[in-house]
């Protein structure tokens, strides 16, 4: 318990970011352009969809990145409430424009792919109308940091949000069984294992480790760049302090007359 | 491949891709720097807690 302890301690965590940051910054570059390059070069087209399968190459690890971020935050929201971890509510604050941001990649590239395979950008099924719950749920917490000044408070809420709208998660990983859609089952991860040639589950892996690399990449940043904001908050607080708290240079050349 | 009929929808979903993924780099990078260059208008305080 001692090192978590220690990474607790938010000095000592800028110190470890500082370290890790780098290193998965340069691994979260590799794994991108093996995965662009694999994705557009090396994986064969589909032969019913053509090149505009390679869409699949950023929709699905935008997808998964939309759940998994979500999935982040609610543990966050746990050590909130429950824990009180002091960088819990940094972790969570962090990763709610980050998880807005893969799902807003994940509708919209779903949408564009939508177009010429279903013949519409849109439908109300429950696959598509779940992640856009989830997208407005991002919103919601991105705002909600930004309306509560005190991040106490801030903290608190934003962590009973994050697990109410964790009832979502399940909802949308299953709306494909519980519902008839038009969006195609499970391919990857389903029973009896992935329904998808090796061919095209390669770049599709490396791909979502890339897209897992840069999230942690930038969610340490963020937590990092969160921790700074609450230390100028507090310079700047006690420097109203110390202005309000100083001699009045008027008074004590009054009292000298 | 650009033989395919559909290759704009291919072309504007990376489009996006590209600028949904560096926007997010861009705007952790860009805060970084401002809180940074903040910080740093404030003198050293010695007495500063190691929890800060």
């Amino acid at each position: 318990m001692q090192p978590m302890r220690n990474y607790a301690n938010p000095t000592e965590f800028l110190r470890l970011a500082d370290v890790l940051v780098p290193i998965a910054a340069a691994i979260t570059g590799l794994l991108l352009a093996l995965g662009l390059y694999l994705s557009w070069f090396v994986a064969p087209p589909d032969y019913q969809q053509g090149e505009t399968v390679r869409i699949m190459y950023l929709h699905v690890p935008a997808a998964w990145m939309s759940l998994f971020v979500y999935a982040v935050a609610t543990s966050a929201a746990l050590g909130t409430l429950v824990w009180r971890h002091p960088l819990a509510d940094a972790a969570q604050k962090a990763a709610a424009p980050l998880g807005a941001s893969f799902t807003f990649l994940c509708l919209v590239t779903g949408s564009i792919w939508g177009k010429p395979m279903w013949g519409t950008w849109w439908v109300w099924d429950a696959r598509l109308t779940s992640v856009l719950v989830l997208f407005l749920i991002y919103l919601g917490l991105v705002a909600l940091w930004q309306t509560i000044e005190d991040p106490g408070k801030a903290a608190r809420a934003a962590a009973i949000f994050t697990l109410v709208g964790a009832v979502n998660i399940p909802i949308i990983k299953f709306s494909v069984d519980w519902w008839n859609t038009l969006h195609q089952p499970a391919s990857v991860f389903r029973l009896g294992g992935p329904a998808i040639s090796g061919a095209m589950l390669w770049p599709l892996v490396v791909m979502a480790l890339a897209f897992t690399f840069l999230f942690l990449t930038l969610h340490l940043m963020a937590i990092r760049n969160e921790i700074l904001r609450r230390r100028l908050r507090r310079l700047a607080l006690l420097a109203v302090d110390a202005e309000d708290h100083a001699p009045d240079p008027s008074w004590e050349a009054a009292l000298e007359r | 491949m650009s033989a395919d009929p559909n290759i704009g929808f291919v072309a504007a979903a990376y489009a996006l891709g590209f600028l949904v993924l560096g926007g997010m780099i861009a705007s952790v990078v860009t805060d970084y720097r401002r809180l940074k260059r903040e910080l740093s208008k404030f003198p050293p305080r010695s007495d500063a807690r190691a929890s800060d």
